[in-house]
C-alpha cells in the first residue's frame, strides 16, 4: 500500500514538474502578445492581465493535448480572445477606459490636452465597439502587430482574404459612423 | 474631413497598439500556475484515495449481498415442503393472521440421498415470502355460481330450501296436504 503511494506520488511530481516547465516556456514566450490580444478587447489592463493568467490555467488543465497542438501560439491567441469576449459581458463600460487620461499624461501630454486627448479616444472607441462583431474583432485583432493576416484569419476562422475585406469594410464603416455623429452634433447645436 | 477622422482611429489603435503587459506579470501568472498545479495535485491525490475507498466499499456491499442471497436461496428450499404439509391449508394461500413468532422454528428438510436436514427459518422471512406469491383467484364452481345467482335474485322461498331443514318441514307439509286432498277425493 505505501509502496502504491510512493509511486503515485512520484508520478504527481514527475507530471507536476512538467508541466511546470512547459507552462513557463509558453508564459515567458507568449505572454506579452497574450496581453496585447486581451487588452485590445477589455482596454483595462487589470482585466487583460487576468485573462493571461486564465489562459495559462486553461494550457494547465489541457496540458495532456499540448503536444498534439501544431501551432500553440494560434491555439494561445484564440483561448486568451475567447476568455477576454467572455470577460467582457461582464466589464462595466466605466471599467474600460478608465485610465487612458492617465496614459496620456504619462506620455508627456498636459493635463487638459491629456483629457481632450482621452475624450477623443473614448469617442473612437464606442464608434469602434458599435461596429458589426467581425469587422469589430478583425480591427482589434489586426491592431497586434506580432499577428499576421493568417494567424488573424485562424483566430477568426475565415481566409486571409475574408479578413482583409472585414478590415476594409470595418473601415469604411467606422468612417461614415464617425461623419455621422458629427452631423449630428452639428444639428444639434 | 476624412484624413481627420482618420488620425482619430489611428490615435485610438495606437493606444491599443502600444499597450504593454505591466511589470511582474510574468511572475504572478507563473505563481498562480505553480498554486494550481499544487491544489490540482493534491486533489488528485485525495481523490484517488476517496474513489479507492468508495470502490471497497462497493465490493464489500456486492460481496454481503451476495452471501446474503446464497443464505435465503438455501432457505427457501427449507420452506416450501413444509408449506405443503400444512393441515387444512392450500398450498400456496397466504396465511395473513400467522404471528411471525409462531413460523420461525426449524424445519427439517429431505435432502437428496434418503437423509435429512434441519434449517431454521427466520420468521419474518417466511410471511415476507408468502405476502410475496399470493394464491391466484380460482374461478367458482357450478354450485358456488348457483349460489350467488339464488342470491343475487332476492327470491326468498328459493333461499328457504337451500336450508335442508326449512326443505324438510316444507316437503313434509306439502305431502300432508297432498294425502288429504287424495282422502278428501274418495
Amino acid at each position: 500500500m505505501a509502496a502504491i503511494e510512493v509511486l503515485g506520488l512520484r508520478w504527481f511530481a514527475v507530471e507536476a514538474s512538467k508541466a511546470e516547465f512547459d507552462v513557463a516556456a509558453l508564459v515567458s514566450s507568449y505572454s506579452e502578445v497574450l496581453y496585447r490580444v486581451a487588452f485590445s478587447i477589455l482596454r483595462n489592463p487589470t482585466e487583460a492581465e487576468d485573462t493571461v493568467q486564465d489562459t495559462f490555467l486553461r494550457v494547465v488543465q489541457h496540458r495532456a493535448e499540448l503536444e498534439a497542438i501544431r501551432d500553440p501560439r494560434t491555439w494561445l491567441i484564440r483561448i486568451a480572445w475567447n476568455l477576454a469576449l467572455d470577460r467582457r459581458r461582464k466589464v462595466t463600460p466605466e471599467q474600460l477606459d478608465d485610465e487612458v487620461a492617465a496614459k496620456m499624461e504619462a506620455k508627456g501630454l498636459a493635463a487638459d490636452d491629456a483629457l481632450a486627448a482621452a475624450r477623443r479616444m473614448k469617442k473612437m472607441f464606442g464608434a469602434i465597439d458599435a461596429l458589426p462583431r467581425k469587422e469589430r474583432e478583425a480591427m482589434l485583432l489586426s491592431v497586434i502587430e506580432e499577428l499576421s493576416t493568417g494567424e488573424i484569419a485562424a483566430v477568426l476562422g475565415r481566409s486571409e482574404a475574408g479578413v482583409r475585406s472585414l478590415l476594409f469594410r470595418a473601415r469604411a464603416h467606422l468612417r461614415e459612423r464617425l461623419q455621422q455623429q458629427d452631423a449630428a452634433q452639428g444639428d444639434m447645436r | 474631413m476624412s484624413e481627420r477622422y482618420e488620425e482619430g482611429v489611428e490615435e485610438a489603435l495606437d493606444y491599443l497598439r502600444e499597450a504593454r503587459a505591466p511589470l511582474g506579470m510574468q511572475m504572478r501568472v507563473l505563481a498562480a500556475v505553480r498554486e494550481h498545479e499544487i491544489r490540482g495535485s493534491s486533489s488528485r491525490r485525495f481523490s484517488v484515495w476517496i474513489w479507492g475507498g468508495v470502490a471497497a466499499a462497493v465490493a464489500v456491499v456486492v460481496i454481503a449481498v451476495g452471501m446474503l442471497e446464497v443464505r435465503h436461496g438455501s432457505a427457501r428450499v427449507g420452506v416450501l415442503p413444509n408449506l405443503t404439509a400444512r393441515t387444512g391449508q392450500m398450498a400456496g394461500v397466504p396465511e395473513k393472521s400467522a404471528p411471525a413468532e409462531a413460523i420461525a422454528k426449524p424445519v427439517v428438510v429431505p435432502v437428496s440421498g434418503g437423509s435429512h436436514r434441519v434449517v431454521r427459518v427466520a420468521g419474518v422471512s417466511r410471511v415476507k415470502e408468502m405476502r410475496s406469491y399470493p394464491a391466484p383467484a380460482e374461478p367458482l364452481t357450478g354450485q358456488e355460481l348457483a349460489l350467488v345467482a339464488i342470491a343475487r335474485s332476492a327470491n326468498k322461498a328459493e333461499f328457504a330450501m337451500l336450508d335442508p331443514e326449512q326443505r324438510a318441514i316444507t316437503n313434509a307439509a306439502e305431502e300432508a296436504e297432498f294425502k288429504r286432498f287424495v282422502q278428501q277425493s274418495y
